[in-house]
């Protein structure tokens, strides 16, 4: 039975038990991997853009194509885009096969893509362009692609798969190929104050 | 004819690293060979040894441009050893048959022509099965486009390289972006599967795998990490350990 108040988290906390569950039987060297990424980090990081996603697109929320770039499981964007969109088509592009297997089993009713976006994503044009990893890949402006983008990266270099920090939203605009972004800034986790993440959001 | 070719730059390694890895393939390699080193500093080098030069045809990779690239200029060394991406080239060097490509920091002390024999069409290039395999599966092994290839020896002959050479020069500018680690990364995470590997039984680290001299394999690397037991280079270990100093000439 799915209870009123069940009914009314914005994601399905309810779920994620058994995920986890059903990742430590199946996949056990993904679990660290896999509870990170629901994390309080996560969780601010993925809600404060679809706030804002919210915003941008109040006017029509029906049908709406989505690209995740850098999906990982797509734990908490898949969840929170369904809660705010009305029947989008949701799909995940990852150059780690594995994490989109396990976020296909999660979220079965998404698209899934093994690529690496740096080196292999074909143009694409849709609605909304979501990437939440810029920090881990090429400048997005020289990857072609068409819609209204939500990019976010950061300035934590002390994890060796961060290759492209910025320092700045405005340095991240510059490399986001969106002409008149809309910038953002935030703090990237609880511990601190240097650290912080930033948001670009725009028509390309 | 195989052509044998190794590569010196920088001042990581003194020329005694090239003369001895001649020594030691004139010792263990029973056929017909030439032996090259990509070079542009020869004093010192053993005349027997045919020098070639840096080629230029992948942007910054030579290492003088490398070094004054705009990435090592602000101390991020991507992709540190463009030089060996010239072994990739199509007809490097106008060399056509059998090529293999030795790192400096190997001790070769067992006869070569298993490693030969392994040639089935595909090349073959070295693993590094002293990592925890474990560890490899993680995902954070992929998000950081870690190695699993070990290039300290590559074996092909021309025309086998060619696939990798059009993504690298289509790509050059990503690939030297996102490959922090050199060209071990690019390879393991780009090409991986267009390689048969050197079996574990022929290939070993010493800094990795125990600090000792596996009698009946063949190369053995020295690859370094900066901590207690595998720092040392094999000119700090030939003074340490006699049989590293016995076969190291």
């Amino acid at each position: 039975m799915i209870t009123h108040t069940m009914q009314k988290f914005p994601i399905p906390a309810y779920l994620w038990s058994e995920w986890t569950l059903t990742v430590m039987e199946k996949y056990p060297h993904r679990t660290k991997d896999f509870v990170q990424s629901y994390s309080q980090n996560q969780l601010m990081a993925k809600s404060w853009l679809v706030e804002h996603l919210k915003m941008e697109c109040i006017s029509d929320l029906d049908k709406k194509e989505v690209w995740i770039l850098g999906s990982w499981y797509g734990t908490v964007l898949v969840p929170l885009l369904r809660n705010v969109l009305k029947n989008p088509r949701i799909h995940l592009v990852d150059f780690d096969n594995e994490s989109l297997i396990i976020a296909k089993m999660l979220h079965p009713y998404i698209t899934t893509h093994n690529i690496d976006v740096t080196f292999d994503l074909p143009e694409i044009e849709t609605d909304i362009i979501i990437n939440t990893s810029c920090e881990h890949m090429y400048p997005m402006k020289d990857i072609p692609m068409k819609g209204l983008c939500f990019y976010q990266s950061n300035n934590f270099r002390s994890d060796n798969a961060h290759i492209n920090c910025v320092d700045s939203a405005e340095e991240f605009a510059a490399q986001s190929g969106i002409e008149k972004p809309k910038l953002y800034t935030t703090d990237f986790h609880k511990f601190d104050d240097h650290h912080k993440r930033y948001m670009v959001i725009g028509q390309r | 004819m195989i052509h044998v070719i190794c590569s010196r730059w920088g001042d990581k390694y003194p020329i005694d690293y090239v003369n001895k890895l001649y020594n030691m393939v004139k010792r263990h390699l029973h056929q017909e060979f030439t032996f090259y080193c990509q070079t542009d500093d020869i004093e010192g080098m053993n005349p027997d040894i045919v020098q070639l030069p840096f080629l230029d045809v992948l942007p910054e990779s030579t290492p003088e441009a490398m070094m004054n690239s705009s990435d090592f200029m602000n101390s991020l060394p991507r992709l540190w050893d463009r030089p060996k991406l010239n072994y990739l080239v199509p007809n490097c060097w106008n060399l056509k048959g059998t090529i293999i490509t030795l790192d400096l920091d190997i001790v070769i002390h067992n006869d070569m022509q298993p490693l030969l024999d392994l040639y089935k069409g595909k090349p073959i290039i070295g693993r590094s099965w002293w990592h925890d395999m474990e560890k490899e599966k993680l995902p954070l092994w992929r998000r950081q486009y870690a190695a699993k290839l070990n290039g300290s020896f590559y074996l092909y002959k021309d025309g086998d390289m060619q696939e990798i050479w059009e993504d690298l020069i289509k790509n050059y500018n990503k690939i030297y972006y996102v490959f922090h680690g050199g060209s071990d990364n690019f390879l393991t995470n780009r090409h991986m599967e267009k390689f048969d590997l050197v079996p574990e039984e022929y290939y070993y680290s010493f800094n990795h795998n125990g600090n000792y001299i596996h009698k009946d394999k063949i190369i053995c690397t020295f690859n370094t990490h900066p901590s207690q037991f595998s720092r040392f280079e094999i000119h700090e270990w030939s003074k340490l350990n006699p049989e590293v100093n016995e076969l190291w000439q």
